[in-house]
């Protein structure tokens, strides 16, 4: 059993990498709209860059 | 990293500033509220801007500031879409942060279920949980516990206070147990508890869309640019800069910036924000004309108030100061976990006495089971989702909920008041007949001409009925403000004149003798009789409340068969309020309206319903909004309501059920963490389930 001493530290570090991969999506405005984004491919105009997105929100 | 604080941007202004010292008492005052982040007083705009959290108070603060000696009021709640986009990214990050947490402790306690807790990993196994454990009390589960805190404080029990008591007492006696190797620990069944709720929270968070900013006039009256004389000066200024004494020119069609007194000998005005009527009004030289009408020609008039002082802002004050006074609904789900943390209380209480009466063994352990078991889990998750769905079923018959808990509430609602025009009627008006015989289409043109380029509401009338027309050549055309129009050619003059002021009846002249007669009005459509038959049916009492004359509401009210009684007409907007307040006493009112003349009566009403046509105001101010053109959703409305109340009746007996016997269970020992862990999602599982067969099932019929 003495596997565990090392699975359970790589375990613990994978959740906390993907709890953090996960924060910085949220953070980084990733689940924001989850509508929007599927239609652009479907628009015929050329879609805007994030940057453009970004001030036109403002 | 807290929604709660978020900080929410809340503007006031504030007059009988004179100096800093003002300035000083006023930014004292936030010494009172700890819920205050920051507060800014803008000295030269008489503004005070504030950040809070969510939980702040403004009418408080609004009191103190008063008691001062300031004359304070609320401009703006910025609850911004910003701020609610940062709202979901937070409740988001909340709900990762749990799901990982409590799938991690989940894992470790089911190796100590499954045989691990015999071995020397039991321990570390505990120590890995309880550490997991920590982001969920202090991140995940934090506003649960700060908003159960604040509303013990303010002496109420709402559907937070039993979570955040178990979270807080399960928690803290699994610390207690670790530390000092005795008992058990409850930290996977906490935390899986904490994941579930935030998810069902964040679910009726995305299908609401709730604001609740207060009103203003900028809503109603757009500011523009108007052309004024001033001191025999003419000059173009904004409309909001308009002085007493000033002479404002106001062309046609467009609203009027302020109240003041009319100059020209007469004139027709669109009383319809105030009034609701159809028909224009007709002034005479020095009548008063107030801020919001609309012109239909060109007129003139002295501006003889200053513009914040004007009627329309003052309804809107006194819209305002009745949504701040209005007392937030207690949810059916609020009632039921009052009762259900009464009862575990005294039951907790009891079994604690009683034991200890009698000794008895292991009495803080089973006390913490009864806590974590007796959570209204079910009440937590399943009325959230119940209304959702129903939002949701709303939505898809083009009703807009706009304020959740008015599902809940307007299935009670047994005295209904519709707003006249553009509610039952669409506010056009129309021709609805001729007497003796329909005009010849020489006739038609002759009409056409005569009434051709006009903005009057019977104008319009006369151009729908007879189409495009050639215009016949005349000399002269002569327009007598509520009276007529008169055309001469060269060897005619006709006339379109109304017969009397009352009834809707025109009269069409050639050389002063009568032709013809047409008879206008505007209709209520088929779709509103049926309606009101069908809500009659329901046992509803139905009134109708209209600021248009007796004689066109009691015609509507005849065609929709209404009770006479139940028919007001010329009412004002404080008018509407005070029959709105009458009806209020015995009965549950549901007000549908669309017009700025309505905002009071809405405001006042348990529920108000606005329909397509309605003014922005109107939209904002009311709890459900008709997307369709159609009135009849009303009646979906209802069922709707009436199925979320029932499933959520359902499940608050159901999960009362659960959670006493579960209580019993734990009070006589025979529930472990284990059984628990089981025995908590079983029930939620449950009524979720249920909830979601009742409310996904087809209507029948």
């Amino acid at each position: 059993m003495n596997i565990l001493i090392m699975t359970i530290p790589v375990a613990i570090t994978l959740v906390v990498f993907f709890v953090l991969a996960y924060l910085s999506a949220v953070k980084n405005e990733q689940f924001d709209d989850l509508e929007t984004p599927a239609h652009i491919p479907f628009s015929d105009d050329e879609f805007p860059t994030i940057e453009e997105q970004k001030t036109r929100r403002q | 990293m807290d929604s709660s604080l978020v900080p929410i941007k809340y503007e006031f202004s504030v007059e009988g500033m004179h100096c800093v010292s003002c300035v000083r008492k006023i930014q004292d005052v936030a010494g009172n509220f700890s819920n205050l982040t920051d507060l800014k007083v803008d000295f030269s705009r008489n503004q005070v801007s504030t950040l809070a959290s969510e939980d702040f108070d403004p009418k408080g603060f609004m009191e103190i500031v008063q008691s001062l000696g300031f004359d304070i009021r609320l401009l703006s709640r910025g609850d911004t879409q910003k701020n609610s986009l940062i709202r979901n990214r937070h409740q988001l990050s909340r709900i990762g942060v749990a799901g990982a947490c409590a799938g991690n402790i989940m894992l470790l306690s089911f190796a100590n279920y499954l045989g691990a807790a015999s071995t020397e990993f039991a321990k570390p196994f505990d120590w890995i949980g309880a550490t997991l454990f920590l982001p969920i009390i202090t991140f995940c589960a934090w506003p649960i516990i700060k908003n159960s805190a604040i509303s013990v404080f303010k002496r109420r029990i709402s559907v937070d206070t039993p979570i955040a008591l178990a979270v807080v007492l399960g928690s803290s006696l699994s610390y207690y147990n670790l530390l000092r190797d005795t008992g058990e620990v409850y930290f996977d069944s906490i935390s899986m508890f904490v994941f579930f709720i935030l998810g069902s929270r964040y679910l009726v968070m995305r299908v609401q869309d709730k604001h609740l900013n207060p009103v203003a006039v900028s809503d109603v009256l757009q500011t523009q640019l108007i052309k004024v004389i001033r001191k025999g000066k003419e000059q173009q200024i904004s409309s909001e800069k308009v002085q007493i004494g000033d002479v404002v020119v106001i062309g046609p069609n467009k609203y009027v910036p302020v109240d003041g007194k009319l100059l020209d000998a007469a004139s027709e005005v669109d009383n319809s924000i105030f009034s609701g009527e159809s028909l224009p009004t007709l002034l005479f030289k020095w009548d008063p004309v107030f801020a919001g009408m609309k012109t239909l020609k060109e007129i003139k008039i002295q501006a003889s108030k200053r513009v914040d002082e004007s009627r329309i802002h003052e309804l809107v004050r006194m819209l305002n100061r009745s949504l701040l006074e209005r007392t937030p609904l207690t949810t059916l789900t609020d009632k039921g976990a009052h009762w259900l943390t009464i009862c575990v209380v005294i039951l907790a209480i009891g079994y604690f006495f009683l034991a200890q009466h009698f000794g008895g063994v292991d009495i803080i352990n089973r006390l913490l089971a009864l806590l974590v078991i007796a959570c209204p889990c079910a009440l937590a998750i399943a009325s959230p989702l119940a209304l959702s769905l129903g939002i949701k079923k709303a939505l898809k018959k083009s009703i807009l909920i706009k304020d959740p808990s008015s599902l809940e509430k307007i299935k009670d609602c047994d005295c209904i008041i519709f707003d006249k025009t553009g509610t039952l009627t669409d506010g056009k008006i129309d021709i609805i007949s001729w007497s003796p015989r329909n005009p010849t289409s020489e006739e038609n043109k002759i009409l056409f001409s005569i009434e051709n380029g006009s903005e009057h509401p019977i104008a319009k009338a006369f151009l729908r009925f007879v189409g495009h027309q050639k215009e016949i050549p005349y000399n002269l055309k002569r327009e007598i403000p509520g009276y007529g129009v008169e055309i001469s050619t060269n060897d005619y003059s006709y006339r379109l004149s109304r017969l009397d002021s009352e009834s809707g009846q025109v009269g069409f002249f050639k050389d002063d003798k009568l032709l013809l007669k047409a008879n206008i009005s505007d209709r209520s459509n088929t779709e509103s009789k049926e309606l009101i038959q069908e809500l009659t049916r329901w046992g509803k009492k139905i009134f109708l409340l209209s600021g248009d004359t007796a004689q066109a509401s009691k015609k509507i009210g005849n065609d929709l068969g209404l009770n006479p009684s139940h028919v007001y007409s010329r009412k004002s907007p404080e008018e509407k309020m005070s029959i709105v307040k009458e009806l209020m006493k015995k009965h549950k009112v549901l007000y549908v309206g669309d017009g700025i003349n309505d905002i009071l009566a809405m405001g006042e009403a348990d529920i108000s319903i606005s329909t397509r046509s309605a003014a922005q105001t109107t939209f904002k101010i009311s709890s459900i909004h008709l997307l369709g053109s159609h009135l009849r959703p009303i009646l979906d409305v209802f069922k709707i309501s009436n199925k979320c109340v029932s499933t959520i009746q359902i499940n608050i007996v159901l999960s009362s059920i659960y959670n006493l016997s579960f209580a019993v269970m734990a009070l006589s020992g025979w529930i472990n963490p284990f059984v628990a862990i089981v025995l908590m999602p079983l029930s939620s599982l449950s009524v979720t389930g249920f909830t979601l067969f009742k409310l996904n099932q087809r209507e029948t019929a």
